[in-house]
């Protein structure tokens, strides 16, 4: 067992010409992370953990105006912001799926890596947030069910990727594509967010990052993000 | 004129600062004691018989080969055995109970891990790995006795000294925790 | 032995001229040293009703400001706290840097005053160190507070674990840690070292406990040429290896902000604008706390005389002036630099919302020292000086108040932008820190003697008066 297995390089593609707002993304990816419900005064505080946020905007002036939805979750940047600032390393790079680890059990809880992340969407645990009897079923027994005080964020739905990793490990073979799959991209009624791994170039989702509609978010900044945007010029069903 | 004695030197205080140290240093220790003894089972179940008739350990823990959790065993794994077995033993006569009313044993697990750590059995059974590596000889015990300092080092010890040159990727913080 | 000479106004008559002379400088209206030993004494044993009653309010103020709500904030969780997404750091953080910039001058005045000579500082180093150190120790709880699982705080400490993990030594906080500690130390050392001979003559004076703690304390100081030899050789080591400390100190505190990707904090600009804001407050922090010193303590009038008022009302306006000029500067870099998100963000201080904050904080720090500081009657006024410089560290407060909450609601992405509003949690930790402050220094002014009469008492010595042609000149012997 001593050969090296290439490094996989995860990524995603959402297609903003597909993306209908829906927020069906947002709910899975609640169901399937253990995200804690926090209420309406507080979500509408700001206080809302959503790993993903649609992000609406309006174009032109009423009423001829028409909304564009951006789906914003961690862009799992290569060059990522939140790594170097975190004091006890929580905040840090996987070197072996290339993705941020956000480790719960060591935040101490500074939020420094939140103030630094340019497209905001770290959250943090501001109560300790109960799981009533009939929610507390629906818990996923794969993720840490954070406490108070920690940070956390979109992980690509990690523990898929350790489950489909670990059993293609014990079945000697290579992961195939498509064979993880992100509650989110589950969830899309449309397709619009595809997930693999962009180092294989026949893989569907580094097909679909070399479109020419492709961009990246505040690409900038240098963080070099895994999360790639498609968006064509016109104005796709409004 | 006799001098007075300093403030430190007072045997009350001394005595005072000794008590408290004692309880203090008392119960840390009896805390460390605690968690690192073997806690009460239903059952006591003799470890070192089984073993030693040659059971394999997964027919009783079989979810080590396939998945995460390795298991406890259920009423049906003792129960198919045993209702052919000698019956004679205070041990047997309360697995009997269990048994004939088909009640689930309470086993109480020794080997846990917190809830942030995501331990699988599976890639390490696959490795190659005897259980006793880490669960220590049970040969030699009747209930399982938890190993003392089983924490992230004792981990990352082993991973360096079975794998270094994978040690990037059993050390990669995703690879237990998310 | 070499000489500086300062020549003064000749108009007055030679007996009118020495009484002014020694109306306005402490250097040269000297007294026995058995006089002042007494006066600092009687000053430190005096406590009238009004003192308890002051010392119980503030220290109630820490018990249930600070580590009531405290508490209530650990078991409850950061959430009792305003803060929201995207403003995830706010009137903590703050308050930490304006302590931090308040426990500057402190140093800055004792250390840089004692390396230039400036005479002036005699009686009031003391005071402005002890304003240092209880300002690092209010100021450096709020790492600690803001802390989501404070019960881990050990973490950021570099020690060998059974993780393999070391604290990430990239990290700024990881920095600020090291530096506050380094800081923290080296400045109680600064404190004591000229504390010792004080504590001495403190301990020849008293009786009862207050003997036993100076005993302790005073490390058996005798006096003697040999002692007297190494604490200056000590004193003039530590005044010279704390300057960089100092400096370094605030310029790390300001990488906290500068080296993030952070709208408004990626500035090249922040060390020394923080270092200079820092120096701005502190300075009117030793204005307000000379002020209430001299008016409240029993022979306090003598020790701190106007000059001191006149001297630090100079320095004040000399650094809000610098102030000034590196706040403009930050408005010329990114004009000149010209990323949208910086423009719209400095646009939105001036004229969003809380537009109120931005305008308290230049009226306070630039318009009113400029206005009034220039008058040497004001300068002179302990009253208006207390006022002014108290409006000062308002305006301090609302610079940093800017930086921090005001900025961080308004990133890149406008769906993020997000209004920030402080709650009772928030407002009471903070009052409570002031409270600590204060108690603490109330209690201290009770047992430390605040004047370092052997300091004053040689500046005397050193001072004389000769005439020189027409007029009196003033020489200061240099010690040593």
């Amino acid at each position: 067992m001593s050969e090296k297995v290439e490094a996989k390089k995860w990524g995603m593609v959402v297609d903003l010409d597909l993306c209908t707002g829906c927020q069906a993304c947002v709910t899975a990816c609640a169901m399937e992370n253990n995200i804690p419900y926090t209420g309406e005064d507080e979500t509408a505080y700001g206080r809302g953990l959503h790993w993903i946020r649609i992000q609406r905007y309006w174009k032109g002036e009423y009423p001829e105006v028409s909304p564009t939805h951006q789906p914003v979750m961690c862009q799992q940047c290569g060059h990522a912001p939140c790594e170097p600032v975190c004091p006890v390393y929580a905040s840090v790079h996987s070197e072996e799926e290339q993705i941020n680890v956000q480790v719960y059990n060591r935040c101490v809880g500074t939020r420094y890596c939140a103030n630094n992340c340019p497209y905001i969407s770290r959250t943090f645990n501001w109560f300790d947030y109960p799981h009533p009897v009939p929610e507390s079923y629906s818990l996923n027994p794969d993720v840490t069910v954070r406490r108070r005080g920690v940070m956390e964020k979109c992980t690509f739905c990690v523990q898929r990727i350790r489950h489909a990793v670990d059993t293609a490990q014990a079945e000697g073979r290579e992961i195939e594509d498509g064979e993880v799959m992100t509650a989110c991209q589950q969830a899309c009624p449309t397709g619009a967010i595809i997930f693999g791994d962009l180092s294989k170039k026949e893989s569907a989702v580094s097909q679909a990052a070399r479109s020419q509609r492709s961009f990246r978010l505040l690409e900038e900044l240098g963080t070099e993000p895994k999360v790639v945007y498609l968006k064509g010029g016109g104005n796709y069903g409004g | 004129m006799q001098r007075k004695k300093p403030w430190w030197q007072n045997a009350g205080l001394r005595i005072g600062i000794a008590l408290v140290m004692l309880v203090l240093l008392g119960g840390a220790a009896t805390g460390v004691v605690i968690t690192q003894k073997a806690p009460q089972q239903p059952i006591e179940f003799p470890h070192n018989f089984h073993v030693g008739t040659g059971i394999p350990c997964a027919y009783c823990h079989s979810g080590a080969e396939t998945g995460p959790v390795a298991g406890l065993p259920s009423i049906e794994t003792c129960w198919g055995c045993h209702q052919q077995l000698r019956t004679n033993t205070p041990r047997l006569a309360k697995l009997a109970e269990y048994g004939s009313t088909n009640t689930p044993i309470p086993w109480v697990p020794v080997f846990i891990q917190p809830d942030f750590v995501h331990f699988n059995h599976r890639p390490h059974v696959a490795a190659g790995l005897e259980c006793k590596t880490c669960h220590g000889d049970t040969a030699g015990q009747t209930v399982a006795e938890p190993i003392p300092g089983q924490n992230m080092g004792w981990c990352l010890d082993c991973h360096y000294k079975m794998a270094p040159e994978n040690f990037t990727r059993l050390s990669d913080c995703a690879t237990c925790h998310y | 032995m070499a000489a500086e000479t300062k020549t003064l106004s000749a108009t007055h008559s030679a007996s009118q001229e020495g009484e002014d002379l020694r109306q306005e400088h402490l250097m040269h209206d000297p007294k026995p040293r058995e006089e002042m030993n007494g006066m600092v004494m009687e000053a430190m044993q005096t406590t009238s009703k009004k003192y308890w009653i002051a010392l119980a309010i503030f220290g109630l103020g820490v018990l249930i400001l600070l580590f009531g709500f405290w508490g209530n904030q650990i078991i409850t969780g950061m959430g009792v706290t305003g803060k929201r997404r995207p403003v995830f750091w706010a009137l903590y953080i703050t308050t930490f840097v304006f302590w931090i910039g308040i426990s500057h001058a402190g140093t800055f005045v004792s250390a840089i005053l004692r390396v230039f000579k400036a005479e002036f500082r005699r009686p009031f180093t003391r005071a402005a160190e002890l304003m240092t150190t209880f300002g690092l120790a209010a100021g450096a709880l709020f790492p600690l507070i803001h802390l989501g699982r404070v019960w881990t705080f050990y973490w950021m400490i570099p020690y060998p674990n059974a993780r393999w993990l070391w604290p990430n030594f990239r990290s700024p906080l990881v920095w600020d840690f090291l530096a506050i500690t380094t800081y923290l130390l080296s400045s109680t050392i600064y404190l004591y070292l000229p504390l010792i001979p004080d504590l001495a003559m403190a301990r020849d004076r008293s009786t009862g406990w207050r003997h036993s703690i100076y005993k302790l304390l005073a490390l058996n100081w005798r006096g003697t040429e040999a002692e007297w030899h190494r604490l200056r050789k000590a004193i003039n080591i530590f005044a010279f290896a704390i300057i960089p400390v100092m400096f370094s100190v605030h310029t790390i505190v300001s990488w906290d902000f500068a080296v993030s990707q952070t709208v408004g904090w990626h500035s090249t600009i922040f060390g020394p604008y923080f270092i200079i804001g820092a120096i701005l407050s502190g300075v009117s922090a030793v204005v307000m706390i000379l002020f209430i010193i001299q008016s409240t303590m029993k022979n306090m009038k003598y020790f701190i005389r106007l000059e001191v008022f006149d001297s630090l009302g100079k320095l004040v306006l000399i650094f809000s002036m610098a102030w000034a000029y590196f706040f403009f500067n930050e408005y010329l870099l990114h004009w000149y630099g010209g990323y949208q998100a910086v423009r719209d963000l400095l646009t939105f201080h001036a004229q969003g919302p809380t537009a109120w904050v931005w305008y308290t904080m230049l009226i306070c720090n630039v318009a009113i020292p400029w206005l009034t500081l220039w008058n040497r009657k004001i300068r002179r006024t302990p009253l208006a000086m207390f006022i002014i410089t108290t409006l000062v560290n308002v305006g301090m407060f609302a610079e940093r108040y800017t930086i921090i909450p005001l900025t961080l609601g308004e990133q890149r992405f406008p769906f993020d932008w997000g209004a920030y509003s402080p709650r009772l949690t928030d407002i009471s930790i903070v009052i409570g820190t002031f409270c600590l402050f204060i108690f603490l220094y109330l209690l201290a002014s009770r047992l430390i003697p605040l004047i370092p009469v052997w300091e004053v008492q040689e500046g005397q010595m050193a001072h004389s008066t000769r005439k020189l042609g027409k007029g009196k000149v003033t020489s200061v012997a240099e010690l040593e």
